[in-house]
């Protein structure tokens, strides 16, 4: 460090000095970033948190000197002390420079990337030419940017390689060969390549499952600790830049909201919005408490900006705010804070814990869908050509779900949780036939509105008369259940069951026809159904559906298109669809992954509302343990298609059977200084569901793994109050053989 | 939620009705302003505005099209001759400006003997300066050399007119040889009679040109000159003629009664008013004899009937005033005199050549009457003055008259009444009438008859100058000849006999100073430049193509037909692809998987060999090949739209419609559908170029009939003459731009769609 000591000042390694970028489009001048004054100094790490469209990565970018044509930038950055962005170079000004100017400029910046800085952008890891070997991608850095011979480059790659956690043999692989964790690697190791003194890592785990997330956090430690370059780290996830950083900044609609050591913001936030984001969103040990969310929406980025930006959502706010725009200062010494009242704030810090979230009693008997030995397997050969010119011979059958048992109960959130790739979608998708199952049944069992009001979970179920709301001629269905895998798709039941269970899909940005307003979307299913003819009638029925997913007044909505609306507006829409019938059953497909973190605990706070309200039962899918934690009641932890542990959320999350579980659990980066990344005890990355073991599924990854588990296949242990889980071990036998192995 | 089961019945009420209205409105007003906002991007964007003006062109231009087009079929239609045959300049000279109105201040001669002077054209200005352009210069449309001829000699101001003629100046005494001199007939309106004798030897016997000499002037005393004086020797208006000789009166051998070349003319005498007639004769213009007219108006014409008999018993001079005609004998004897009463003779009168040739009691003289409505024809009996009516018109504009010249048969006869000239092959029997181009003045010269050709040399007071064919016909006109700028007249042509080429010819001269001589038989000039003042007077905005075609109405007849080809086929062929898109893209199946071989296979085949090989096997009209196109050009965007739909196929929406209950059918209305909607019209507006482009490519390969008027029609006789395409750039260039700006619009169209179907573009 002693290196960038100057008469015992720090020097920085990059810095901002009021920085701004705006961006000329058609529909007006968006800010992008404003006011930053930012600096950060060799062998630090950064954290840059926010919500999509904050700002993040055109801070980034910036210390690149990537700065798009259209931006206009005010202030300047220096990275080295070198000036990487300032309004001579962007914008108008850029056009007006010379050929030669221009150029000077380009050549200047294409030096300071990757040698000086260089950044891992978001979903770089898919950027891979895939016809080209990942050696041959690496060798381009170096090819560009320096004139070291082939030896050399040779050296290097495997020295980087090494850096970034991955051995020489993935040197020959082309980029699909490699699972998503090694591909991340493999793009850290270019991002390394030339030892920038700055490397930034823009949302470094996001699409990557919790086991890999960990891994690169480890990957990302090492680098950071075994250097002294600085380092950015750009997240929504407070959990993974809590883990890297050391300093966080909290960006809020382009302007920096809070600067301060990472364990300070995280537990005694000094601005509102920071507050309101750690409290939005669960970290696993907090899911049982209530969540807020943040109300509102961030101001839209084109209009002009008056007083604090955050003052619409504040909680704090005051009349001041509105009218006056408050200024980034240091609060208390090494903290900075943009908002008029952060002393206030420090007092107000003491009850951060929420009540905790109400229990719902349910029926254990009630069920609503019943699940036996469904089986989904895809076969790899679509097509008559396809198995004609195969290389190889036999069938191969990609087994999505395999011999799942499952019941969910009524007024029940059922919650099935997994890495991606272990068929969870598929499993979804099975239950509403938007695919024909292989084999398995499986059964739903409709309200009696006559009768005992329970169904018989046998299936023994009388035959009783269902009134379906619709015009008056109320057409009646007659059923006792439905055994959805057998009936036809045109049948009567078959629209019975349509018309009870409905689907929320995980992006919000495609469920939604973008040809289609708001309000024809959700009329589909009055049409579809033809539930009424008189419009005004289905015009009240899409209104009550609106509101109750609290947009509101809804006539505002009737007449927007989905581009017209937020994201978190958008899945609200597709709730609304899917409760214009007044269903029974929703599945519910990561509804909240795609929306920012300011809106998931309000989207979870609905889910939770329309089944107290509403008596919906959910079967809710995700990936992340936090949320499944705060909504689900029970879950089921699912890996290659089959359930490894079922239980209620609470034994499931505080009581782990399975080695998968734990290992999963352990994953989750945890907002505090002692989780450490290391300790996941996993092998590997979830494979694809072709090659399966004939024994435990789990068993190539499983630190516990025993002769036996590849052969045979394991049976359920049960641990009391329907907790089971899937392994051949007792816990006492697992504890005995991680001990064992700790020995080794 | 509100429980829907209790849905109140309060159906009709006033406040029910209210919310429906509004609820309508609001929709309406919401579909209105989604389809501006839709609109407003698209406009935004250049290419789409650029796109959209060019096509609102285009469309405009075909909605005027049955207006614009001037020709009901102009694939069929042909320019008439008229427009699209010139006659040859052979020769032109610049003789200095002349004012035109003077009848005869131009004239011509050519003898095929070798006389002195002949094979010249004469012109005498208003100085009475007489200048001469040689004929004989051998080379087509060259400057003739001219030659003043009058040298000083000759020097009147304001001549009445002027005429050249030959007569036999003496009769060699031992091998009785004639020997022949031209002479030129000159007077002023106040009494002077000059007469001059050309020669082209100099007093050295070297050869000069044509020099006037032996200058003769007579004046009658007391006496204004009514009419130009005539000489027997040549009558009006008449094509060139077999040569007799007329002797001067000091040559001739035979007596007072062979054919002497007298000299009428018509007098006012300065103390009484009273009218008369005298004979002078060549030889020292002596007079012969004088009588008074007994004509109380002034006279209107004077004629020599018989020019070419061999004795002048026969001849008669013919005077006419008002509704009198009289005739008398070369004596000055009257030999009869006829009244047509309520009509008047205009003093136009012709008497066809052969009746100038050869005598008979049934010869006439045809003259013009009319009164202050109507006009008449007459052929007066030459023999005894008896008149017939040949042709009675509504109209007293009788402006001209002339005839064909058959011996022994009755000659048709024409004569011109405003516009309309009439044909007659014996008394009030009309062998047809013309309409002539009204635009370029009125008729009021008479035609000059072509014996060669069978055609009537017609011309009018601005310029313009026309062959009729008396035989008629549909396309009456042999050839037509127009000023080059409207206020351009020309004198009264004069078809001559050029010895050189053997070949009769036309000379006048024009306003603009030029004396020219024209070939009499026209040559096609197609493809001919624009025009607004054509021959016929028909407008030829682009001209001509080489068929001689009408560009213009061809270039706006093939709007309408590009249109429906392209809008056709780009519906037809967008239908099939969509409907094999959605069966292959959307459904799944066994049929769906038959569909896409197929079609995958179709789309194998080259689509321009086959449309050429459906072409040559199908009758290609137009039908037949919006057809042929239709199920060729779909393949290409089947594979477009069917990539989009398995993209749209695979988007969460569908599930989630499908989730929602709706069945496929709703699905793809209400789903589908509108998602492809743009990618199809941008994929529509491609596939209508494209059609337009195919037909066209078609056409100018030749392969579909040409009937079929398109741009590609237009172009293809270039694929085999680019040399046309090269000079006629009034053809080329308007189907040339009219297709690419079309395709061109559409390109920028579908660019402009893009921007609303991608706003990712946009936001750039």
């Amino acid at each position: 460090m002693t290196d960038h000591m100057h008469n015992g000042e720090r020097v920085p390694l990059v810095s901002f000095r009021n920085f701004g970028i705006k961006f000329k489009t058609y529909d007006g001048k968006l800010t992008a970033l404003e006011e930053v004054n930012l600096d950060i100094y060799p062998g630090e790490t950064l954290g840059v948190i926010g919500e999509s469209g904050c700002g993040k990565t055109s801070l980034a970018t910036a210390i690149m000197g990537l700065v798009a044509e259209n931006g206009e930038v005010t202030g300047e950055v220096r990275l080295n002390n070198e000036v990487v962005a300032d309004s001579k170079g962007s914008g108008e000004n850029f056009r007006k420079l010379s050929r030669r100017e221009r150029k000077i400029l380009q050549e200047k910046l294409i030096n300071i990337r990757w040698k000086e800085a260089s950044m891992v952008f978001q979903g770089s890891m898919n950027a891979f030419n895939p016809a080209y070997t990942i050696e041959k991608q690496i060798k381009e850095v170096f090819k560009i940017h320096t004139t070291m011979n082939e030896q050399e480059i040779d050296k290097r790659i495997v020295e980087v390689l090494e850096e970034a956690g991955l051995n020489k043999s993935v040197l020959k692989a082309f980029p699909h060969e490699l699972s998503g964790g090694m591909k991340q690697r493999a793009v850290l190791a270019m991002a390394l390549a030339l030892s920038p003194s700055v490397v930034i890592a823009d949302e470094p785990t996001t699409g990557l499952d919790v086991v890999i997330q960990a891994k690169i956090i480890q990957e990302l430690k090492k680098i950071k600790n075994k250097s002294e370059r600085a380092m950015i780290v750009i997240s929504h996830d407070i959990g993974v830049v809590s883990q890297l950083a050391e300093r966080i900044a909290v960006l809020y609609s382009g302007r920096i909201m809070e600067i301060g050591n990472t364990w300070d913001v995280y537990l005694k936030p000094l601005n509102p919005y920071t507050l309101a984001l750690i409290k939005s969103y669960p970290s696993l040990e907090k899911a049982r408490k209530v969540m807020k969310g943040i109300p509102g929406e961030p101001p839209s980025a084109y209009i002009e900006r008056k007083g604090c930006l955050f003052a619409e959502r504040c909680e704090f706010a005051e009349e001041k705010c509105r009218e006056e725009e408050p200024q980034l200062r240091e609060v208390i010494p090494g903290r900075f804070s943009r908002c008029h009242f952060a002393e206030k704030l420090m007092a107000n810090q003491a009850d951060t814990d929420g009540e905790e979230l109400p229990v719902v009693e349910i029926d254990q008997d009630d069920v609503i869908l019943k699940i036996e030995d469904l089986k989904e397997y895809f076969t790899l050969r679509a097509s008559a050509a396809g198995s004609l010119f195969s290389r190889e011979e036999g069938s191969k059958f990609v087994r999505a779900v395999d011999d799942l048992n499952l019941e969910i109960r009524r007024r029940e959130i059922f919650g099935v949780i997994g890495e991606s790739g272990s068929g969870k979608t598929t499993l979804g998708r099975v239950v509403v036939k938007l695919l024909e199952p292989t084999s398995g049944k499986v059964t739903y069992f409709p309200l009696k509105v006559q009768g005992d009001g329970h169904a018989n979970s046998d299936g023994s179920g009388t035959r009783v008369d269902r009134t379906f709301i619709g015009n008056g001629t109320k057409d009646k269905i007659d059923y006792g259940w439905i055994e959805v895998t057998s009936v036809k798709e045109k049948s009567n039941e078959m629209r019975a069951f349509r018309r009870l269970t409905q689907v929320i899909f995980q992006d919000p940005y495609d469920s939604i026809d973008p040809k289609m307003s708001v309000y024809d979307v959700v009329s589909e299913p009055i049409i579809a159904y033809r539930v009424t003819r008189d419009p005004l009638e289905a015009r009240d029925m899409v209104s009550n559906a609106l509101s109750t997913v609290r947009l509101s007044p809804p006539e505002n909505f009737f007449e927007r298109f989905s581009h017209e609306l937020s994201g978190g507006e958008r899945q609200r829409v597709t709730a609304a669809r899917s409760l214009v019938l007044r269903p029974e059953f929703i599945i519910m497909d990561e509804p909240i992954s795609m929306l920012d973190v300011s809106l998931r605990a309000g989207f979870m706070n609905l889910i939770l509302d329309m089944r107290r309200n509403l008596g919906i039962s959910v079967l809710y899918i995700t990936h992340d343990l936090a949320s499944a934690r705060y909504v689900c009641d029970r879950l089921m932890v699912m890996y290659l298609g089959v359930g490894m542990e079922t239980g209620n959320t609470e034994d499931v999350i505080k009581n782990p059977g399975h080695p998968y579980t734990k290992a999963l659990l352990k994953a989750v980066p945890k907002p505090s200084p002692d989780w450490d990344p290391t300790e996941v005890e996993i092998i590997g990355e979830i494979g694809n569901a072709v090659n399966v073991p004939k024994g435990c599924r789990f068993s190539k990854r499983c630190i516990y793994a025993q002769e036996e588990c590849k052969d045979v296949p394991p049976t359920r242990k049960d641990l009391g109050n329907g907790h089971w889980y899937l392994c051949h071990f007792s816990q006492e036998e697992l504890r005995k053989i991680h001990e064992k192995i700790n020995e080794n | 939620m509100t429980n829907y089961d209790e849905k109140s019945n309060g159906k009709g009420s006033q406040d029910e009705k209210q919310r429906m209205r509004e609820m309508r409105r609001r929709r309406l007003s919401f579909q209105s302003y989604r389809f501006k906002k839709t609109w407003k991007i698209f406009y935004s964007n250049p290419y789409g505005k650029i796109g959209f003006y060019i096509l609102l062109f285009f469309v405009v231009v075909t909605i005027a099209s049955p207006v614009l087009t001037f020709h009901k079929d102009p694939a069929v239609y042909i320019a008439p001759a008229i427009d699209t045959t010139v006659p040859e300049l052979s020769v032109s000279g610049f003789v200095g400006n002349f004012t035109g109105g003077i009848q005869s201040n131009i004239t011509s001669y050519a003898s095929s003997a070798s006389v002195g002077g002949s094979n010249y054209v004469y012109t005498i200005n208003a100085n009475g300066k007489i200048t001469a352009l040689s004929l004989r210069t051998g080379l087509i449309n060259s400057t003739g050399r001219i030659y003043s001829v009058t040298n000083g000699s000759i020097n009147e101001s304001n001549p009445m007119g002027m005429s050249v003629f030959t007569l036999v100046q003496s009769i060699n005494e031992i091998t009785y040889a004639d020997s022949y001199s031209n002479y030129i007939l000159t007077a002023t309106a106040d009494g002077y009679i000059n007469l001059t004798k050309i020669t082209e030897v100099n007093s050295n016997g070297q050869v000069i040109p044509p020099q006037a000499v032996g200058y003769e002037s007579t004046v009658l005393p007391n006496s204004r000159l009514v009419l130009m004086p005539i000489s027997s020797s040549i009558p009006n208006n008449q094509g060139s003629f077999t040569f007799i000789p007329f002797y001067s009166a000091s040559s001739s051998p035979y007596g007072p009664n062979t054919n002497i070349g007298r000299i009428f003319a018509v007098t006012q005498s300065t103390t009484n008013s009273s009218y008369f007639l005298t004979e002078l004769m060549d030889d020292g213009l002596t007079v012969q004899w004088q009588r008074e007219l007994p004509f109380s108006t002034q006279p209107t014409g004077i004629q020599v009937y018989g020019s070419f008999f061999t004795y002048s018993t026969s001849q008669l001079v013919i005077v006419t005033s008002a509704s009198q005609i009289i005739a008398f004998h070369m004596n000055g004897t009257e030999a009869w005199k006829t009244n047509v009463s309520g009509m008047s003779f205009t003093g136009n009168m012709y008497i066809p050549y052969s009746f100038q040739k050869r005598t008979s009691s049934s010869n006439f003289i045809l003259a013009a009457a009319n009164n202050t409505t109507s006009s008449k024809l007459y052929a007066i009996n030459a023999t005894d003055g008896s008149p017939v009516s040949l042709l009675n018109a509504t109209s007293p504009d009788m402006s001209a008259i002339s005839s064909t010249s058959e011996i022994g048969v009755f000659p048709t006869v024409m004569t011109i009444v405003k516009d309309k000239a009439y044909l007659m092959s014996g008394p009030n029997k009309l062998a047809g009438t013309v309409t002539l181009p009204s635009i370029y003045g009125i008729y009021n010269r008479d035609p000059i008859y072509d014996p060669a050709a069978n055609t009537f040399i017609i011309s009018s007071s601005k310029g313009a100058v026309y062959s009729l064919m008396v035989t008629l016909g549909p396309n009456p006109f042999t050839w037509g000849l127009v000023p080059k700028s409207a206020s351009e007249q020309i004198s009264v042509p004069n078809l001559v006999y050029d010895s050189a080429t053997e070949s009769e010819v036309i000379t006048f001269r024009s306003t603009n100073g030029y004396l020219y001589v024209y070939s009499s038989d026209g040559k096609d000039i197609n493809p001919i430049p624009p025009t607004l003042h054509s021959a016929s007077g028909g407008v030829f905005l682009l001209g001509t193509n080489s068929a001689g075609n009408d560009v213009w109405s061809q270039f706006i007849a093939s709007f309408p037909t590009d249109w429906e080809v392209g809008i056709v086929v780009g519906i037809i062929g967008i239908a099939i692809a969509l409907a094999f898109g959605v069966l292959i893209g959307y459904y799944r199946g066994f049929i769906s998987t038959a569909a896409d071989t197929l079609v995958l296979a179709y789309f194998l085949i080259p689509f321009l060999p086959l449309e050429i090989a459906l072409v040559s096997v199908i009758k290609p009209s137009l039908v037949n090949v919006i057809w042929i196109l239709s199920v060729t050009l779909w393949p290409f965007i089947t594979f477009t739209i069917l990539g989009i739909i398995r993209s749209v196929k695979q988007r969460t929406f569908i599930d989630a419609a499908k989730v929602s209950g709706a069945k496929t059918g709703q699905i793809v209305v209400l789903n589908l559908m509108p998602n492809i909607l743009p990618v199809l019209a941008y994929l529509t507006a491609g596939n209508v170029s494209g059609a337009v482009g195919s037909i066209s490519t078609l056409q100018f390969l030749g392969l579909v009939p040409l009937t079929i008027m398109t741009w590609g029609a237009m172009l293809n006789p270039f694929e085999e003459n680019f040399y046309i395409a090269a000079t006629a750039w009034w053809w080329v260039l308007p189907p040339t731009i009219a297709l690419t700006l079309f395709v061109t619009a559409f390109i920028f169209v579908s660019r402009g769609i893009d921007e609303v179907v991608n706003p990712r573009l946009r936001r750039r």
